[in-house]
């Protein structure tokens, strides 16, 4: 009877476990993700450790004492009433005795007492329900029930915890690694390949979407579910790849790199998968310095990578790009861009039309454009690197809270950035613009300073210039622009605008691809008013931007921005309505707390790729630095002198073999090697005269090459003169191997005079910005990004008397959301800390650029 | 679980065209991770003409694809680090005059390739 009770129980524990196994596998199978799994393994591994603790030996040790007690309990009339309790306890100790490791430790815990766990607990229960019986029995369970309890506090569980989480990552590698394809010769291992995947950052652009589907669709057929071989994998699927062409060129001149990477994952059941990475980019080599361009990398990486502007059927000459806005002035506004770029512009020397707008109930701004740029190639001798122009008509309504502001005018504007100076470190812009229009003052409240007219005509004159530069993880820019302009169609200057705008930009990666960026935005401006100046020309400051130039290249605020004062509040002065001098500065930091990276993870941190990488740029700048070398006077000394020394040789060449004729059966192997080494000599010759498939200065550099291996015109003095005419001693010969050995000294002596420090600095300039932006893209830019934003604003305007200008202090916090693939957008709030009359506690900002809906 | 990926081919491409149009050289450099262990580097060059502007490039003119040699493990690195000046003008000078000599018939496939190989041992 015991024994069938025995086994009952048995039976019954085992159930209890297969239901334990069953409910952990329905939770596998349906609810836990990978997380869940891990925490189970987690505890599980734990309450092994745990078994192993000394403490734990001391619990084992005392259940036969344990079981016996509650033995003769069961028997004795104290345990009559708690017969239920008892045989449960009784129960889990049996087990307990009778099982090991895991589950004896699940048993044991069921003995004891654990904070806030009450539904076994069961030797508590026991003494609970015999307490105050004078059972011998008791008084014994009494003192092992409390040594068991006292033991298994003691039992060390953190300690269990650290051994079972060193095991557990210890584990998760081994089952990494059981799928790893580390090591393993695919092709000889007879894998077959399960699937294919090509991975672009930029397949939400149509073009190249329709490129990968084409590729996958080719490399499917070519390899999938067929024997893996690395010809067909590697070699053959990446012909596929670089024959759809994932880097087209595009409308403007960049330099291009294009990075594909085969890889291998999930080795397992004799089958492969296989994933092709393209990354390809084309970086504009001056443009890059900008303030602006660091923008874009930010919030929209496919323009700084050039994919937006290829030149591909699939690419459509329409661009949209949808924004809108909120502040408490402004209220919500809506609007966007849009651009037509075709091939041919009709003839005209412009590259895209834009229209371009934004509007509310309170404010607009509207303008329609055509632009036109030109490219130098990144090699072209001169100075000039980019230029740009501009028609632009142009027409505001901004609200002061006072009565809007409005103005229309057509500007044409001219500008042009110079290649990088400075060893490659700086580069400068300058530009002009002739404007001519009309300002306007909406009735309202505002007061009108003596030397202001609220309605006029007007012309203005604009000239302005910049420095830029860009290293590794700061951009500087600093601007100056100054207006001239009369009241009306006079040649008089009425009002004179000084503006300087400086912006600084600093990134970091704290960790991998979790970037920290601040931003520092200076601006300030100052007003001469000799004659008379429209109302809008003064300075109006607030949420809304103005700028002096407003251009996809360059833009040069012109007003005091500060994110706490709504539309363009901030601007009552001593002297009236609007500020005759302001200063703004503003700062911007954020945090990328969340990203993913454009490049994966596994090329950035790949040794090799970053070596190859900086390596290609190395080789690039190498060629630069031999065309630089091959624009200086020396190398075109030499190439004059190609002709003699061609001459020279093949007179040698005659001489040669006429001494041969007279010598039939003497040196021969002698006569061979010098009319091999003059032939030679005369083929490198020509071709440094007439190159049909390298280049001149490189053939030139090989013909007067110091290596004596490789200089063939030295080898034609060693296998003529010292070798054959040693055995020969012909005057003749030695004459004509003297005229080819004095010309190739002459000519190395010219070529070494060849200033190579100075194309080399040159070169290296030339690719600083490329280097510098290459690295940023690779390394740095996310295609997502999610971002934390703490905004400092101060901005001061002037007269200032008594609560009339001054200055301003606007802190504020909120959050940048920036998604290539879709829209960036920032909302945040500021507080207007030291508030003037009129103005509010803060502003709420937000601002949202979709991206282009026509890519 | 997915397991890590391991790269069995790597390439980088740059691309650049001489200052009057009419030339563009793609610069290479490719590694190749054939039996899981054995690492093999090779150069690329593609070089292609235009006689105007305003035409595209056709097929290239000249590729040349240098191995580079197994003995040469540091000349190797030294490639992943960059061509220097010299290496590069020998690449676009001797090694592809050689290449297409070689295709045209004029001289043996061994010499072009030498030529090709002397590459990494320019300064």
């Amino acid at each position: 009877m015991r024994n069938m009770r025995l086994t009952l129980r048995r039976c019954v524990f085992a159930g209890e476990i297969c239901l334990l196994l069953l409910f952990i596998s329905a939770q596998l199978c349906f609810a836990q993700d990978d997380r869940a799994i891990k925490a189970t393994e987690l505890g599980n591994l734990q309450n092994y450790y745990a078994t192993k603790d000394p403490h734990y030996a001391k619990i084992v040790a005392q259940l036969p004492a344990l079981q016996s007690v509650l033995n003769d309990l069961k028997t004795s009339p104290a345990g009559g009433s708690c017969s239920s309790a008892i045989e449960i306890a009784l129960r889990r100790t049996t087990s307990a005795i009778q099982t090991s490791e895991q589950p004896q430790y699940g048993l044991i815990r069921a003995l004891v007492t654990i904070p806030g766990e009450d539904d076994e607990n069961r030797l508590a229960k026991v003494l609970s329900c015999v307490s105050g019986s004078s059972d011998p029995a008791a008084a014994r369970l009494q003192v092992i029930a409390q040594s068991v309890q006292e033991e298994f506090d003691l039992i060390d569980l953190s300690a269990a915890r650290k051994k079972a989480k060193a095991a557990l990552d210890k584990i998760i590698e081994t089952d990494q690694a059981a799928n790893s394809c580390a090591g393993i010769d695919l092709e000889q291992a007879g894998f077959k390949v399960r699937s294919i995947r090509i991975n672009d950052p930029f397949t939400f652009l149509p073009w190249v979407k329709a490129r990968q589907r084409r590729a996958f669709d080719q490399i499917t057929t070519l390899i999938k579910d067929k024997p893996f071989t690395y010809t067909d994998a590697s070699a053959k699927a990446l012909d596929i790849i670089e024959a759809e062409n994932f880097l087209p060129d595009t409308s403007d001149a960049r330099v291009k790199i294009r990075v594909e990477i085969v890889s291998v994952e999930n080795c397992a059941g004799g089958q492969v998968d296989l994933v092709y990475g393209v990354y390809s980019s084309q970086i504009m080599p001056v443009l890059s310095a900008r303030p602006e361009a660091r923008v874009k990398e930010r919030e929209t990486p496919q323009t700084a990578a050039g994919q937006t502007t290829v030149e591909t059927k699939d690419a459509s000459p329409f661009h949209f790009t949808p924004i809108g806005k909120y502040d408490f002035t402004n209220l919500l506004s809506g609007g966007g861009r849009f651009e037509y770029r075709p091939r041919k512009f009709f003839g005209l020397p412009f590259k895209s039309a834009v229209i371009e707008g934004e509007a509310s109930s309170r404010m607009h701004i509207i303008s329609a454009a055509l632009e036109g740029v030109y490219d130098s190639e990144v090699e072209a001798p001169g100075w000039l690197a980019h230029a740009s122009w501009l028609i632009d008509f142009r027409h505001f309504s901004l609200p002061t809270g006072a009565g809007n502001i409005k103005g229309g005018h057509l500007i044409a504007h001219f500008s042009g950035v110079s290649k990088p100076l400075a060893g490659g470190n700086l580069s400068l812009r300058f530009g002009a613009a002739l404007d001519g229009g009309n300002r306007q003052t909406e009735a309202g409240s505002l007061v009108l300073a003596p030397d202001t007219v609220r309605n006029a005509g007007f012309g203005t004159l604009k000239l302005y210039g910049a420095v830029d530069s860009r290293f590794a993880r700061n951009i500087f820019s600093a601007s100056y622009g100054l207006e001239l302009g009369p009241v009306g169609p006079a040649a008089r200057i009425d009002w004179r605008k000084h503006i300087f705008d400086a912006r600084h930009q600093f990134w970091y990666s704290i960790g991998n691809h979790h970037l920290l960026d601040l931003e520092s935005h200076f601006t300030a401006g100052r007003l001469q008013v000799p004659g008379k100046v429209p109302l809008p020309e003064r300075f109006f400051g607030g949420n809304n931007e103005e700028f002096l130039i407003e251009s996809d290249d360059w833009q040069i605020r012109a007003n005091p921005v500060i994110r706490a004062i709504p539309g363009s509040k901030f601007f009552q002065t001593a002297s009236g309505a609007g500020g005759k001098n302001f200063f703004s500065y503003n700062f911007t930091a954020a945090y990328g707390i969340w990203r993913k990276t454009l490049v994966p993870e596994e090329l950035t941190t790949d040794d090799d790729f970053q070596t190859e990488l900086q390596g290609a740029i190395t080789t690039v700048t190498s060629t630069l630095q031999n065309y630089y070398s091959s624009k200086d006077s020396h190398y075109q000394n030499v190439v004059s002198q190609l002709p003699a020394a061609q001459t020279a040789l093949t007179d040698l060449k005659t001489v040669v073999a006429n001494a041969q004729a007279a010598r039939p059966d003497q040196f021969a192997d002698l006569f061979k090697a010098c009319t091999r080494a003059v032939n030679l000599g005369l083929r490198r010759m020509n071709q440094a005269i007439s190159p049909t498939a390298g280049d001149q200065y490189s053939s030139i550099a090989s013909v007067l090459s110091d290596d004596p291996d490789d200089n063939e015109l030295l080898k034609v003095s060693t296998a003529c003169e010292r070798d054959l005419n040693g055995s020969l001693q012909d005057e003749t010969l030695r004459t004509a191997t003297t005229r080819v050995e004095t010309s190739r000294k002459a000519m190395t002596a010219e070529f070494n005079q060849i200033d190579q420090a100075k194309s080399q600095k040159k070169a290296s300039a030339d690719m600083a910005f490329t280097r510098r932006s290459l690295n940023t893209l690779f390394n740095d830019v996310n295609i997502y990004s999610i971002s934390p934003v703490v905004v400092f604003d101060v901005a001061g305007i002037g007269p200032r008397l008594g609560a009339l200008g001054g200055t301003r202090y606007g802190p504020g916090a909120g959050i940048r959301f920036e998604l290539a693939t879709t829209a960036h957008f920032t909302l945040g709030y500021a507080w207007n800390v030291n508030r003037g009359p009129g103005e509010g506690r803060g502003n709420l900002f937000f601002a949202i650029g979709i991206r282009d809906l026509f890519y | 679980m997915a397991t890590k990926a391991n790269i069995i081919k790597l390439k980088v491409n740059f691309q650049l065209n001489t200052p009057n149009g009419l030339r563009r050289v793609i610069f290479g450099l490719e590694k190749d991770a054939t039996s899981g262990t054995v690492v093999v580097w090779t150069i690329n060059f593609q070089l292609f003409e235009r006689a105007k502007k305003s035409d595209p490039f056709g097929d290239a003119i000249v590729t040349l694809d240098v191995e580079v040699d197994k003995a040469l493990n540091s000349k190797a690195e030294k490639a992943a680090q960059g061509l220097t000046a010299g290496q590069s003008a020998h690449a676009l000078g001797p090694a592809a005059e050689d290449a297409k000599a070689a295709q045209d018939g004029e001289i043996d496939e061994a010499d072009a390739q030498q030529t090709i190989q002397n590459t990494l041992k320019k300064k």
